[in-house]
């Protein structure tokens, strides 16, 4: 099994806050170095821009953050005494490749055999 | 000059009850030390301190946070659900001579502490509906 349901709820859990998945989106556009949006980084999101960003204070960015991080989203790196953040693609891989196997792949297979 | 209110609670350990309190605030703690922890909120305005250490059952009855929306005590409960934290609902219920919407969940220390919206005055006292091991309620004719 590519995640275990613990692993399948943390990370839904993680996801489940319209906050979150907004500096998910954040990070994830951070991270593409084509159109950096961030002001003082050089390799994905300090909590500076995401607090700029979304307005919000540090202690609330860094709170869920730290959720995320928890979860596997996100990749922590810390340079001096500023903390960087990226999506960890491969968590959201195993998250989707585990729903899509047990519930998409399973459902179609089992239609095939009704048939 | 910023006017606060400043709190500072007794806990028996610090790590669990910072724990609690981060996701009961949905922030971080602005400084953590060796026995302390200093949350300071802005929204409601507060210096909230935790200290590990001596007697944590006092004349406390009970502690709330009181919000604007009913939207905003929904979403105080899931940010605790999700952390796995038992929350007990009180939906459109009368209190302390007013209609609330209000959430309630218990500390590691058994501090009671409820999300609340008051939608309207009330011309009963009214009286919380959850039973509290301690068999204080909410609003109690005697201490409320």
């Amino acid at each position: 099994m590519v995640c275990t349901n613990e692993q399948l709820s943390l990370i839904a859990k993680a996801l489940s806050d319209p906050i979150r998945l907004q500096i998910m989106d954040l990070v994830a556009k951070g991270s593409l170095n084509e159109t950096p949006i961030q002001k003082c980084c050089t390799k994905g999101m300090c909590v500076c821009d995401i607090q700029e960003a979304l307005d919000m204070k540090q202690s609330k960015v860094s709170y869920h953050l730290k959720e995320l991080k928890n979860a596997g989203l996100l990749y922590e790196r810390k340079e001096g005494k500023w903390h960087y953040y990226a999506v960890n693609q491969d968590t959201l891989e195993r998250f989707c490749r585990e729903l899509n196997d047990r519930f998409f792949l399973n459902l179609l297979h089992t239609e095939a055999k009704v048939e | 000059m910023i006017l606060k209110p400043h709190v500072a609670i007794n806990v028996r350990n610090l790590e669990q009850s910072i724990e609690f309190y981060r996701h009961l605030f949905g922030e971080e703690p602005v400084k953590v030390r060796p026995g302390y922890a200093k949350f300071d909120l802005d929204e409601p305005a507060l210096n909230f301190t935790l200290n590990e250490g001596g007697e944590v059952n006092g004349g406390i009855n009970h502690l709330g946070i009181q919000v604007g929306s009913t939207e905003e005590v929904l979403a105080a409960k899931e940010r605790l659900k999700s952390a796995g934290l038992a929350t007990f609902d009180e939906m459109d219920t009368t209190c302390c001579y007013a209609r609330q919407d209000k959430i309630w969940v218990t500390s590691p220390d058994g501090h009671r502490w409820e999300v609340f919206v008051v939608k309207a005055d009330a011309d009963q006292y009214g009286k919380s509906s959850v039973n509290f091991e301690s068999g204080s309620a909410c609003c109690t004719t005697n201490n409320g």
